[in-house]
């Protein structure tokens, strides 16, 4: 798929997205469980955050997020 | 001065507690990344989606360029409506939960606080747009390399789509000095974003608009060459008319705004 590379070359380059999409879906499964939501329920926020990639984190952040 | 360089400080640390920096940064980077990834396997997904066995690598062009091109346009659609969404409510919100009484009980200077929020968001989105152009082109590089383009190219497109994102946001902050709800600011900034480009395919005004700065983009992007077009200097030109006219405006309007 990725000729030329190396596996560990290959890990590299995927490992950024990783990080960033995982680190991303941790926060806003943390703030969901600690600040609570707004617009929708916990559980359904908490799906749309692991269901939907990059989007469902930034939807919660801008819609979803309870702001004191 | 004292409102704007409070402001400035104000809305840089706003910007990290309300996670605006994050969104906007996350969507830059991710799509930065994932732009040449994807454009590497589409003809493989593309093959296995179909059973014609042809050359697809033939058709789709694939190349750093290709690459480059293709994150220009997720910025100018996709990246372009996150931000509007995160800062549509930049005045709006603020007029709304009443945010701006102790400020303006205070003395702060209306010019300050707009001013201070347009600087720190131009910055803000022209330091991620860069960090953002320059992963896309290391990855595009990593993935294809057979094919190269220039970095100057790569730094006069960061320039001129820079440009193009402060106009945006001098737009978004003025509409959200005019509605009371950010939902409509980032509605009615969406509407007049994307129509724009529309308008300039309609009447002789392209290189007065500021989407003549991506199709610009686009062109030294698919030549891998700086031309000089004087057009582009009219365009920045006028640009910078226009945001220093919405910016008057935002100041004006945020003067005759009722807050408490």
């Amino acid at each position: 798929m990725f000729e030329g590379l190396t596996t560990l070359q290959i890990i590299k380059l995927l490992l950024p997205l990783l990080v960033l999409e995982f680190g991303l879906k941790i926060l806003c499964i943390t703030l969901i469980l600690k600040n609570g939501v707004r617009n929708l329920s916990k559980i359904a926020w908490i799906i749309i955050v692991l269901m939907i990639s990059t989007f469902g984190s930034i939807a919660f952040l801008l819609v979803g997020r309870r702001r004191y | 001065m004292n409102s704007f360089k409070a402001y400035l400080l104000k809305e840089f640390k706003e910007g990290i507690r309300s996670y605006k920096f994050l969104i906007i940064g996350v969507a830059i980077i991710i799509f930065a990344i994932l732009d040449p990834i994807m454009l590497k396997l589409l003809p493989r997904i593309l093959a296995s989606q179909s059973n014609i066995a042809l050359p697809l690598d033939e058709f789709i062009k694939v190349s750093q360029g290709a690459a480059l091109q293709n994150y220009l346009k997720d910025i100018n659609q996709i990246i372009n409506i996150v931000i509007i969404f995160s800062l549509m409510g930049i005045l709006s919100d603020e007029a709304k939960e009443k945010m701006l009484v102790f400020p303006y009980s205070k003395g702060a200077s209306k010019a300050g606080i707009v001013l201070g929020k347009f600087t720190n968001y131009a910055i803000a989105i022209s330091v991620f747009l860069t960090f953002g152009f320059m992963i896309n082109y290391y990855y595009a590089g990593v993935l294809f390399p057979d094919s190269f383009i220039n970095f100057r190219v790569v730094l006069v497109v960061v320039g001129l789509s820079s440009i193009y994102f402060i106009f945006n946001i001098s737009l978004i902050i003025l509409l959200s000095s005019v509605f009371k709800k950010g939902i409509w600011a980032g509605m009615s900034s969406i509407g007049i974003i994307f129509l724009l480009p529309l308008l300039g395919k309609i009447l002789p005004i392209k290189r007065y608009l500021p989407s003549y700065l991506i199709d610009q983009c686009n062109k030294i992007l698919a030549l891998n060459n700086i031309t000089f077009d004087y057009n582009v200097l009219t365009t920045i030109l006028g640009i910078t008319i226009y945001v220093i006219i919405l910016n008057v405006t935002s100041i004006w309007v945020m003067n005759g705004k009722e807050i408490a």
